[in-house]
């Protein structure tokens, strides 16, 4: 990790919606340490949640048995949350928020994320496979 | 503590909700409000003690909304937390359900 960058968390977990409470802990931890506040801190909460709930359920298609990774990490003013995965590629030109005037259940997350967060962009991993969610939010 | 408790107070069948909702028990409170909802009541969800709510959560209220007015029948939230609150207006949702501030509000 290059200087300047802090590395609050390195999480390694299964794609089973149970981790779910502790990894939300974990990132209230981590946006706490940075002096985030309340405000702030449970929107982070709510966003990384919604970003791994659409892992489970449309990367690893409910399956326990997929493997994801969350890295929490501060570049200087910036928090950086990159979630990993080994499901299928998306194709980042399918996932876009959506029109909010109308009331429907789902289709949230991406909205969340995207009102949230300062930027988010899918990438493929270095490693090639599955995908990587990368969220930026200013916090200086 | 999660939970999801059903109780009759009078002309209403009243959810209450407990804990921090999200993906891996939102499905027991979408089939609670149904159940409810399909036995003809008038429901309200009572929120006070929601600690947390993601958008399946919230999508078990909108399901729950959309299905009681369909068959005409009164659906709405009860004492919502801050929590709840925060993430009704992240969604734009905060002005599209009755909220009740207790029991008698609801009518």
């Amino acid at each position: 990790m290059s200087a300047g960058v802090r590395q609050l968390a390195c999480l390694d977990f299964n794609s089973c919606s149970s981790n779910l409470q502790e990894i939300r802990g974990q990132v209230r931890a981590a946006a706490e340490a940075v002096g985030c506040q309340e405000d702030l801190v449970q929107k982070l909460v709510l966003v990384v949640d919604e970003a791994i709930a659409n892992v489970i359920q449309h990367g690893y298609q409910g399956s326990r048995c997929g493997d994801i990774r969350l890295q929490i990490s501060q570049h200087q003013d910036l928090l950086r949350f990159e979630l990993f995965d080994w499901a299928t590629p998306v194709d980042p030109e399918c996932i876009k928020p959506r029109d909010l005037s109308e009331a429907r259940p789902g289709g949230l997350g991406i909205n969340f994320i995207d009102s949230v967060m300062d930027s988010w962009e899918f990438k493929r991993p270095d490693h090639g496979e599955g995908n990587v969610l990368v969220m930026d939010k200013k916090i200086g | 503590m999660n939970s999801c408790q059903s109780r009759q107070e009078g002309a209403f069948t009243v959810i209450a909700i407990e804990g921090e909702v999200d993906l891996s028990w939102s499905a027991e409170i979408r089939s609670a409000i149904l159940d409810a909802l399909g036995s003809g009541d008038a429901v309200l969800v009572e929120l006070s003690a929601v600690a947390y709510i993601d958008s399946s959560g919230i999508a078990a209220l909108v399901e729950g909304y959309q299905t009681a007015k369909a068959k005409n029948q009164q659906f709405g939230l009860l004492s919502i937390s801050s929590a709840v609150r925060a993430v009704l207006e992240l969604a734009r949702l905060d002005q599209v359900f009755p909220i009740h501030d207790d029991l008698a509000a609801a009518g």
